[in-house]
């Protein structure tokens, strides 16, 4: 029932992106459109393939999503220090992500890619979230979509990380009993995606511009 | 990582799993709940500062105004009081009765009325004097300095002096003004409130920056006690230095000498290479 719940909790972030696509212009969510497209075809295609070729899909997917968040994140942040370790930390996933497909270990999913993917995406919403605090210029910071968009990740990353380290060394019965923490934060990611989708477009309003 | 993959069987993989789970997710909401209520209580603290420096801008703003209002005041009272009766007098004298008396006393009441009208011309001179002394203008603030200095010593209240020593490039003529005004507001408050026996002023210049010091030895004002009159109502003249002084973004200081024996104040302006006018010859 959760993962029914999980794979269509990704149609929601779809249709909000399309109802409101005036309010979500210039922000950079087309990358979230983008993934929740991809996302939901995966995972519904998911069902019809065998065992070794859903590997390949999940790995794909895994490197898609690795692509699509660090994308967003890089043209989120401004430090350019920091956007220097989201290069390096693309570079270190890749190469991990191409040996492991390689040299497969697990024949239903990609732990060591989506563990390293975990790792590197908080490590990128902690540095995100920093400069939101010390930019003199951002007022709130949960009033900016970007905000709504790195809790989702940041959320689902550290809930899932010790699944994902954990998941090649489940037998099939622990798989099917510990997969509802993957699908119930699944489905708070697509609701966190849902709030920064059906903001209202936030006006950047400075502490300088506050009239007393 | 990989040595946590690479892990017995029989460990207890669902505790680790749950408690690291829940571990993390405490971790990720309470960094987020940290990184709200940081940024809330930061834009507090800057409201606040805004707040108080908007207060503080207003403060300067209304003793601007109350020093200008009080100045057209005095100029007002100085016409009324001592031009308007001059002139009524003069008129006195040259009024159309003038042709019925005989030569020697229309000589006399003629030059009766023109005493007076030289009386209200010098009168008139002073005021206008006080108002932009032609020297500043003309001369430039060393000589400015000078001839206040010599009127004040003049006077016989006390001995007051002035030394520059190294103004062979003016100013612009509104920082001159700006210097002078707090010049004359600083020797005011001296003449006024300190009960000294001696004004000194010194000019010199170091580097990029422009000093002028006065010292004097009678009841002065440390820094702590400009900073409090500055937050006050009262000290309508200090207020008036320091929103000056910002125009020139110049620093004053106020202390009292190692030797403890005067005063000084210390005026500190950055020397703007525009702000030079070719050397006089």
């Amino acid at each position: 029932m959760l993962s029914l719940l999980s794979v269509l909790s990704e149609i929601l972030p779809i249709i909000l992106f399309l109802c409101f696509i005036k309010r979500n212009k210039g922000e950079g969510l087309w990358v979230i459109f983008v993934y929740c497209l991809v996302s939901f075809s995966a995972e519904s295609g998911s069902f019809f393939l065998q065992p070794t070729d859903k590997f390949y899909l999940f790995a794909s997917v895994t490197i898609f999503e690795y692509t699509l968040f660090s994308l967003f994140l890089y043209f989120a942040i401004k430090e350019r220090k920091f956007k220097v370790i989201i290069i390096l930390g693309s570079l270190i996933f890749y190469t991990m992500a191409i040996i492991n497909l390689i040299y497969k270990k697990s024949s239903t999913f990609d732990s060591l890619s989506a563990s390293v993917e975990a790792i590197l995406i908080i490590v990128y919403s902690i540095l995100y979230l920093y400069e939101q605090i010390q930019d003199p210029e951002v007022m709130y910071v949960y009033h900016a979509k970007k905000f709504w968009i790195v809790v989702a990740f940041f959320l689902y990353f550290s809930s899932t990380l010790f699944l994902f380290v954990y998941a090649a060394a489940l037998t099939n019965q622990e798989h099917k009993n510990y997969w509802f923490i993957n699908d119930f934060f699944n489905v708070l990611k697509n609701v966190f995606f849902c709030i920064s989708l059906t903001m209202k477009k936030n006006i950047p309003m400075s502490k300088n511009s506050l009239t007393l | 990582m990989i040595l946590l993959q690479a892990i017995n069987p029989g460990s207890n993989v669902s505790l680790v799993l749950y408690f690291g789970t829940i571990g993390m997710l405490a971790l990720t909401i309470g960094l987020i709940v940290f990184i709200i209520f940081h940024q809330r209580k930061v834009i507090r603290y800057q409201l606040r500062l805004q707040r108080m420096e908007h207060d503080q801008q207003k403060l300067l703003l209304n003793a601007s105004i109350r020093l200008q209002e009080e100045e057209r005041q005095r100029i007002a009272a100085d016409l009324h009081d001592d031009a308007g009766p001059l002139l009524a007098t003069a008129r006195l004298y040259l009024n159309e009765n003038l042709v019925n008396l005989d030569k020697t006393a229309q000589l006399q009441s003629i030059y009766n009325a023109k005493q007076i009208i030289d009386d209200t011309i010098q009168l008139i001179r002073n005021i206008s004097h006080s108002l932009m002394p032609p020297t500043l203008k003309n001369f430039g603030l060393e000589s400015a300095v000078n001839d206040l200095f010599q009127k004040i010593s003049g006077s016989g209240s006390m001995n007051a002096s002035s030394r520059f020593h190294d103004y062979r490039e003016r100013l612009q003529a509104e920082n001159e003004l700006i210097i002078f005004r707090v010049i004359q507001e600083l020797v005011n408050n001296i003449l006024k409130h300190s009960n000294a026996s001696f004004i000194h002023l010194t000019q010199n210049t170091s580097g990029d920056k422009f000093f002028i010091r006065l010292h004097h030895d009678g009841r002065g004002i440390t820094q702590n006690d400009f900073n409090k009159l500055n937050k006050s109502n009262v000290g309508l003249g200090l207020k008036n230095i320091q929103s000056r002084l910002k125009v020139l973004h110049g620093k004053i200081f106020f202390e009292k000498d190692m030797s403890q024996t005067y005063y000084k104040v210390t005026i500190e302006l950055m020397k703007e290479e525009e702000d030079r006018l070719p050397e006089q010859e």
